[in-house]
């Protein structure tokens, strides 16, 4: 028994350091900034052509135009579709998978020359006289132009880490979610919005990978916390609560899951939503518990397969009509409360602005994010099946400002539910009778918020 | 299952074709299949081979791991000789069929034989393939005579290759210059100079009427009356595309074969790509067959991208070639000789050894030529196919052309990464 268990450990551990190995593999030396190298400088050039001497010059190439006023450096992007390799006619070049460096094989190069041509970024140096080509190898590891350089155009580190500590971006490239994933879209939007200037609360769910990593840390440039499924709005309540007594503005924002906002979490989210805590709740709906296999989940639709609601000759999904989580917000009194997907990025924005705006009470934005591991779908459909969900009234695009309903995009001749359902496995089943029902809920929930579209409720 | 995808011939085309659809599909099966006996290799390298700068167990563009991996069936030694379009199926030499459910023509090109008497029979080569290279060695001997047809690329390149081998190598061109048709005056005057310099002989504007047999050798009969004794001839007068499998089949071709810009023929679910592959160029200007490996490449991948089912489009080739003889190195990228009415700027370096010639259509770059500068021809071609605005600065980019073409370059790439997010 003890044995099985550390086993067990021992692997998780190998499993661990592994994953680790090959995010950390991907090491890159990086330009800082366009054109920002002092005039006339050559110490990385110099470094590179020490340290290679076999290839009689540096891989590394600086760009010195004193007429436009242009000081910058060449160096190879490493591609991972390299143009250099694709031409070489002999496979002397290649890219190791290991560690994402292109290499040149000097013994396979004939000296054709042709991946001068295939480069177009100027990556490979040419040496006529010895008839072969050269390129950078990042000194496998310990590259010496980055050393040299004293105006920190040049660093090396971790890629991830670069791309955070440059680019615009906050939320990190090439998260750890599933391919085509909704929810990625969803946080990567509310975070280029809502600006730096945030703090992020998640809980157990898909997003939690982005928020706290696995073994890698957080993967956005801005404090994140992370806590339980029960008690994050309380947590981000006491949050908000601290910064209005020392007098300081900021943005809580709460990232959760359905299944957590609906089902496990909804007593402390109820409850801050009518003691009216001052902060942006944004449910990432993908209906269900997709992060744990696709269980079901209180806002699951009727009828779907979950993992937990099997199809079957005698069962047939879900049996139950899921809740409808933004309406009963609006009706806790809450400041805000706007329903917005991430096939509509400019209708969410605007959402997303207004939410920021709110001081006096919690903004709540309820997201539909299509999940193509749970969902059963292409990966490259998510944004057509978003669209889809409005375009059908599947999930209607509303907002209510203190009680004030109003449609924000209402598809001029709504399409039968059976076009959004068709995109996707979990609805394969249906039979016609049951798209029949479906079609039902869906009209009723359409009326009913048609129905508080036209009128003032307090 | 899904679909089988048979890829004929193992060249550039086909091998960047493999990738491609390996790359979006994981599934479907794919067969390879060569005339060859041996794993993949580019006819390209085989010069370099002659030049003895790599050995035979570094030719190899694949080796069988790739296969494996990739998980496609490289099935050696088979000649196709007939496509039956009707019934999805091709026929190899030995009588057995094959069927597909798409179909990539990436048969490459053959050397062309001109009509010249005693051009049959023994010590008459071409040098295309690797029994030709091996044939070629078994016939060498130290100070061997070799005289060779024509001085485009591959025949200048051998005479090279050759003469650092200790050949007498002498070069008969039916033009006026060498490398007529990629390079022009004064890159072409100075190229025949080096080559003399090192004991290449070169006679432009020969025409060869006959080929002797004589005792002690081959005798080249000129039209002119000259003649030249030597032991070995190789015909390096071009290429041309390897479609005689296609007759009867209802593809059309002309020089090649006939593809639009997903590379599709005329017949639904055969694609061609590479030397064997007609296609309209980038500049709109011709449909043709440009036979580099650069062209082979993106056809091959354009071609497998479309097999797999994406629909991607081709931009059309453009021409380019480099050369490296004795230390100097020259190239073209894109509309370097036909100049017509396009503003041209020229500029020939002290004692002719050095030469930049940059091509321009209104506000684009359409080609350079170069020789012995430095340049990065990667850079020059994307600033070609990217139709990049050179603006005023013109002048800079001829004066300075690595820096400026660099910066264009980042320039770009800079907008476009702006654009893109």
């Amino acid at each position: 028994m003890v044995d099985a268990k550390e086993r067990g450990r021992a692997k998780q551990i190998q499993y661990l350091e592994a994953e680790r190995k090959t995010m950390q593999g991907f090491y890159g030396t990086l330009i800082s900034k366009y054109a920002s190298c002092g005039p006339d400088c050559h110490l990385c050039e110099d470094a590179c052509a020490k340290a290679k001497e076999d290839g009689k010059g540096s891989r590394i190439k600086t760009v010195h135009l004193s007429e436009v006023g242009f000081h910058g450096v060449l160096k190879c992007n490493q591609c991972s579709e390299p143009g250099c390799a694709e031409v070489c006619p002999t496979g002397a070049i290649y890219r190791n998978i290991e560690d994402g460096i292109v290499r040149i094989n000097q013994e396979k190069c004939v000296g054709c020359g042709l991946c001068t041509m295939g480069c177009p970024y100027g990556g490979v140096h040419y040496d006529v006289a010895q008839k072969k080509a050269f390129k950078c190898d990042k000194c496998d590891g310990d590259p010496k132009c980055a050393e040299a350089c004293e105006e920190d155009v040049l660093t090396y580190g971790d890629g991830r880490h670069l791309f955070e500590s440059l680019g615009d971006e906050i939320q990190s490239h090439g998260v750890l979610t599933c391919q085509g994933c909704g929810e990625e879209l969803g946080t990567r939007m509310a975070l280029r919005t809502l600006g730096e200037d945030v703090i992020i609360f998640g809980g157990p769910g898909c997003s939690v990978v982005t928020f706290m990593g696995t073994t890698m840390g957080s993967q956005v440039k801005v404090p994140t916390m992370v806590g339980c499924m029960t008690n994050l709005p309380s947590i981000a309540a006491g949050v908000s609560r601290y910064f209005r007594k020392v007098g300081k503005n900021a943005t809580l924002v709460v990232f959760a899951g359905d299944g957590m906002a609906s089902d496990v979490g909804f007593q402390s989210l109820s409850g801050a939503a009518e003691r009216g805590e001052n902060i942006i709740y944004i449910c990432l709906d993908n209906e269900g518990y997709m992060n744990t296999g696709a269980q079901r989940s209180g806002t699951s639709p009727y009828k779907s397969w979950t993992s937990t609601t099997p199809v079957g000759k005698y069962a047939r999904g879900k049996r139950q009509k899921p809740k409808y989580l933004p309406l009963i917000m609006a009706f806790h009194g809450v400041s805000y409360v706007a329903t917005a997907s991430v096939s509509f990025p400019e209708d969410y924005t605007k959402k997303l602005l207004k939410a920021k705006t709110i001081k006096d009470g919690m903004a709540y934005i309820h997201l539909l994010c299509p999940c193509p591991t749970g969902w059963h779908s292409p990966s490259d459909r998510t944004i057509e099946i978003g669209k889809m969900a409005v375009e059908t009234n599947y999930f209607p695009l509303w907002e209510a400002e203190r009680g004030k309903f109003r449609f924000t995009h209402l598809p001029k001749s709504p399409k039968p539910v059976g076009e959004f359902t068709s995109l996707m496995g979990r609805f394969s089943h249906l039979t016609d009778e049951e798209l029949e029902d479906i079609q039902e809920s869906v009209n009723s929930r359409f009326d009913a918020v048609k129905y508080l579209t036209e009128r003032e409720v307090s | 299952m899904g679909k089988k995808h048979l890829i004929i011939g193992s060249g550039s085309a086909g091998l960047s074709a493999l990738e491609e659809i390996r790359r979006i599909n994981q599934e479907d099966e794919i067969k390879m299949v060569t005339m060859e006996n041996c794993l993949p290799y580019s006819p390209t390298s085989l010069p370099y081979l002659l030049a003895e700068r790599i050995k035979e167990k570094d030719l190899w563009a694949r080796d069988e791991a790739y296969f494996k991996d990739t998980n496609v069936i490289f099935s050696t030694g088979k000649r196709v000789i007939k496509i039956v379009p009707g019934e999805k199926r091709i026929v190899y030499h030995d009588g057995e069929s094959e069927s597909y459910d798409q179909l990539l023509v990436a048969s490459g090109s053959k050397p062309i034989k001109p009509r010249i008497e005693g051009l049959n029979g023994h010590g008459v080569m071409s040098f295309h393939t690797l029994n030709d290279y091996h044939e070629i060695v078994g016939l060498l001997g130290s100070g061997s005579r070799v005289g060779i047809l024509g001085a485009g690329l591959v025949g200048v390149e051998i005479a090279a290759a050759l003469s650092e081998r200790g050949c007498s190598v002498k070069v008969l061109e039916k033009e006026d210059e060498v490398l007529p048709f990629t390079f022009d005056k004064p890159v072409t005057d100075y190229i025949s100079d080096v080559l003399s310099r090192n004991s290449i002989d070169i006679h432009t504007s020969k025409e060869v009427a006959e080929i002797k047999r004589k005792s002690n050798g081959l005798e080249i009969v000129c039209a002119d009356g000259d003649g030249f004794y030597i032991d070995l001839v190789i015909i390096c007068v071009g290429v041309a595309s390897r479609i005689s499998m296609l007759e009867d089949s209802g593809i059309k071709t002309e020089k090649g074969i006939m593809v639009d810009k997903r590379m599709r023929t005329n017949i639904e679910g055969i694609y061609a790509a590479g030397d064997v592959a007609e296609s309209e160029d980038f500049f709109n200007i011709q449909t043709g067959v440009n036979a580099i490996i650069p062209t082979a490449v993106s056809q091959g991948k354009i071609a497998g991208a479309n097999m797999a089912g994406k629909e991607v489009l081709y931009k059309g080739w453009i021409p380019m070639n480099m050369f490296n003889f004795f230390g100097n190195l020259v190239g073209s990228i894109g509309l370097s000789r036909q100049q017509g009415s396009r503003e041209v700027m020229e500029k020939l370096g002290s004692k002719r050894r050095s030469f930049r010639r940059f091509v321009f259509d209104g506000d684009r770059l359409i080609g350079v030529m170069f020789m012995n500068e430095a340049l990065d021809p990667g850079v020059i071609r994307y600033l070609i196919e990217e139709r990049t605005p050179i603006g005023s600065y013109k002048d800079l980019l001829f004066e300075k052309p690595k820096e400026t073409s660099r910066w264009l370059m980042l320039k770009r790439e800079e907008e476009q990464s702006k654009y893109n997010t």
